[in-house]
């Protein structure tokens, strides 16, 4: 048995670099790794050159000899530390931090087991109530699953003695997806605990907590009632699942909890307006910013309006691919996750779950323009697939091997695909047949094929230079320079519209403009211009998250 | 002022080494260069960002440890990048030129930290190999000072009990030492 101050005095011995006086003296690994000719790109060459423009000087052998010195100390500590000395220990968390981990894995993340780890005693003895539920862990799924947020946490000591202290903890919440209502936050709700040796003894509910039913800014009023008369409307079969009684008793069961998720998604979507969830992206250009979707005005770059990404494709790298024709539904795309779609009750639905690897930093549209179906491909076959139950409906196979992903047209009954050599073809699917627009040789290293929503024209991004065969197409480190080209889809004539970094490009509805991500040297940018090239102007820089795809939506503004 | 008021190549200088070791800890060798190059090429993008004095390092720690978490990955290169990537786990039991040197009870203890959340993990080796204090860690990782004083506390435990798991284990079913089945 080893005890927690052994342990870490054995992670310290395990440093598998415990002295960086190793480590590469001269300083020049950056150097040395942008020789490799894999490696090298012109962002990375520019990085060498302030690197190594900046010669060792007396200003830097100043630093060596103060980085050998610190290192000196840092090994005596390790020496010292193997020698007896004990590892540093961590302070017991204050009561104060016990009650807020608490609150925020209880209420927050929904993590029970993490909840209970800050609880000295069994959960009912400490006074944890379930509200109804059959248990802690159910209660907690409900929560999650009916849009409740935590807002505004803060607690403090109320009462401090010897053997412990009791913290008060203040907090608002938005309950049944209030807050994408434009409503709420409820509440405050007060917590009371009694903490001993940094565990938690007894928790006190609600403490304080007033709920004013006949309040007309309260929850019950603005959301609880409307919801149950909605549900009686909409989905009288439903009620004996998710109450008991209707209409102010809930019942929380494995049964209930997605239909209670489902049924609030869909009044709230109902509640926004036709487009549900979408009705803030009508007519704008749409991408993904960290865990939001932000939907900016081509015409006036000030006004942003955001979407909240459902919970379940947060912390994914999924990109946004494109959408339905009526704009009710969202493509994204993720190279490890495969297709996702979310539906205008923001819901998000995986439809294919295995691509084989593909489509980072490129947003093919793969969503029919009905909604209804996915495509995919073999190495020498496109497959279309149902997006309700992923049934291959049809395949057609093709003479030469795909280079990329293939793309729908806006009618529906047409493909474009890159083939061998990067030619671009097309495929009837009422058909069949095939046909070859672009022959092998013209394009090198394309990123990007997508179809003109009036159906004449394939927009292309792709480099200027050969690629090897096996390149690095990730442009955060990788930049390289390209173009906008349109083809015209009857006789195959090309013309470059744009220069720059492009990674990814979509087209206005009407077909007269079109919205690009730029990932030049020095920063991001979502920009937007006309079809022609010409009247380009930057929308957005340097946004954060995953700044990689980009949808125009298809429905105008009010 | 901020990291971006400080020449790229000064903060290159002061801090190459540590961010170069914080690689080292974390990944196998064949790919240290690229995560290496590439929290510096995010950080000279950034410039402007880079928090300046006491906080550059942490914040190039926690590039660092982004670029190892969330590996970008290419469409053609994605079989190869994938299986370059399930090569670098964060866990440094997968470090085998390190596993060779380091003993018995290291090579458990490794284990034993695998078993923990990520985050613990990352934790508990900020605090080890990189020495930072709570604050420095709770920059790195952007998350609250309360946060990581909670999950260091409760790591240290967790790790000690892993740790002796395992050791019981070991002793129950020798057999399992050798590789053997049993």
């Amino acid at each position: 048995m080893i005890t927690e101050e052994q342990a870490m005095r054995l992670l310290v011995e395990a440093n598998p670099v415990p002295d960086m006086s190793t480590l590469d003296p001269s300083g020049d690994l950056l150097t040395t790794h942008l020789a490799d000719p894999n490696k090298r790109s012109s962002e990375m060459t520019q990085l060498k050159s302030r690197q190594t423009d900046n010669p060792p000087g007396p200003r830097r052998r100043r630093l060596i000899w103060v980085a050998a010195a610190v290192l000196a100390i840092v090994v005596a500590g390790v020496v010292l530390t193997q020698t007896g000395d004990e590892a540093p220990v961590a302070d017991t968390p204050s009561p104060v931090e016990t009650a807020t981990a608490f609150i925020e894995a209880y209420r927050g993340s929904f993590d029970v087991d993490e909840a209970f780890s800050y609880l000295g005693v069994a959960p009912v003895a400490a006074g944890l109530d379930t509200s109804g539920a059959a248990d802690h862990h159910l209660l907690a799924r409900f929560r999650e699953a009916t849009g409740t947020k935590l807002v505004d946490l803060q607690c403090e000591e109320t009462n401090f003695a010897s053997e412990s202290t009791v913290v008060s903890c203040t907090y608002m919440t938005h309950d049944f997806f209030s807050d994408e209502m434009g409503l709420g936050p409820y509440g405050p709700t007060v917590d009371e605990f009694t903490v001993a040796d940094g565990k938690i003894v007894s928790v006190a509910e609600g403490v304080g907590d007033v709920v004013d039913f006949s309040d007309p800014g309260g929850f019950s009023k603005q959301i609880l009632e409307p919801f149950a008369a909605w549900m009686g409307e909409n989905h009288p079969q439903d009620l004996d699942v998710m109450y008991d009684p209707y209409p102010n008793g809930w019942n929380i069961t494995e049964e209930s909890i997605p239909l209670w998720g489902q049924r609030l998604r869909e009044y709230v979507a109902d509640q926004a307006g036709p487009l549900g969830v979408f009705e803030s992206a009508r007519g704008l250009i749409v991408f993904r910013d960290g865990s939001q979707l932000k939907a900016v005005d081509p015409d006036d770059p000030s006004s942003v309006n955001t979407i909240d990404l459902p919970r379940e494709i947060v912390a994914t790298e999924l990109m946004v691919a494109g959408w339905s024709a009526d704009g009710s539904k969202l493509a994204l795309t993720d190279e490890d996750r495969g297709l996702y779609v979310v539906d205008r009750t923001g819901s998000a639905v995986q439809v294919a779950p295995d691509l084989g690897g593909c489509c980072a930093f490129v947003t093919h549209a793969w969503l029919s323009p009905d909604g209804t179906k996915g495509l995919d491909a073999t190495n020498n076959e496109i497959v279309i697939f149902d997006l309700d139950g992923g049934a291959v409906t049809q395949r057609v196979e093709l003479d030469q091997q795909l280079r990329w992903w293939p793309v729908w047209a806006p009618d529906g009954a047409q493909v474009a695909f890159q083939g061998e050599g990067e030619a671009l073809g097309i495929v009837d699917l009422v058909t069949g047949t095939s046909r070859e627009l672009i022959g092998p040789g013209r394009f090198v290293g394309i990123r990007q094929i997508a179809w003109s929503p009036d159906g004449s024209q394939l927009l292309v991004v792709a480099l200027h230079d050969p690629l090897p065969f096996d390149p690095d197409l990730n442009p955060l480190v990788n930049p390289r320079q390209g173009a906008l080209y349109l083809v015209d889809i009857d006789d195959g004539e090309t013309r470059q519209i744009a220069e720059g970094y492009y990674v990814t490009a979509a087209w206005s509805p009407d077909s007269t403009r079109i919205a690009a991500i730029d990932y030049h040297p020095d920063g991001r940018d979502l920009v937007v211009m006309n079809a022609d090239g010409t009247g380009l102007r930057v929308l957005a820089e340097k946004a954060g998250g995953l700044f990689t795809g980009v949808a125009w939506h298809p429905v105008p503004g009010p | 002022m901020t990291g971006g008021d400080v020449p790229f190549c000064e903060i290159y200088d002061r801090f190459h080494r540590q961010v170069y070791a914080y690689c080292r800890r974390r990944a196998r060798r064949d790919v240290v260069e690229d995560v290496f190059a590439e929290t510096f090429l995010i950080a000279w993008r950034k410039m402007e960002e880079i928090p300046p004095g006491d906080q550059t390092l942490p914040w190039l720690y926690g590039v660092a440890y982004r670029v190892l978490t969330h590996q970008w990955r290419s469409a053609f290169r994605h079989q190869r990048l994938t299986e370059k990537l399930s090569l670098l786990g964060v866990t440094p039991v997968d470090l085998p030129e390190d596993m060779m040197i380091a003993g018995h009870e290291q090579r458990q203890l490794l284990t034993a930290l695998s078993a923990l959340r990520p985050t613990d993990q990352e934790i508990l080796r900020l605090t080890a190999w990189e020495e930072l204090s709570q604050a420095e860690i709770a920059s790195t990782l952007g998350i609250t000072v309360g946060a990581v004083r909670q999950r260091l506390y409760a790591a240290r435990k967790k790790l000690a009990t892993e740790y002796n798991r395992l050791e019981r284990r070991r002793t129950d079913f020798p057999a399992a030492q050798k590789g053997g089945a049993w």
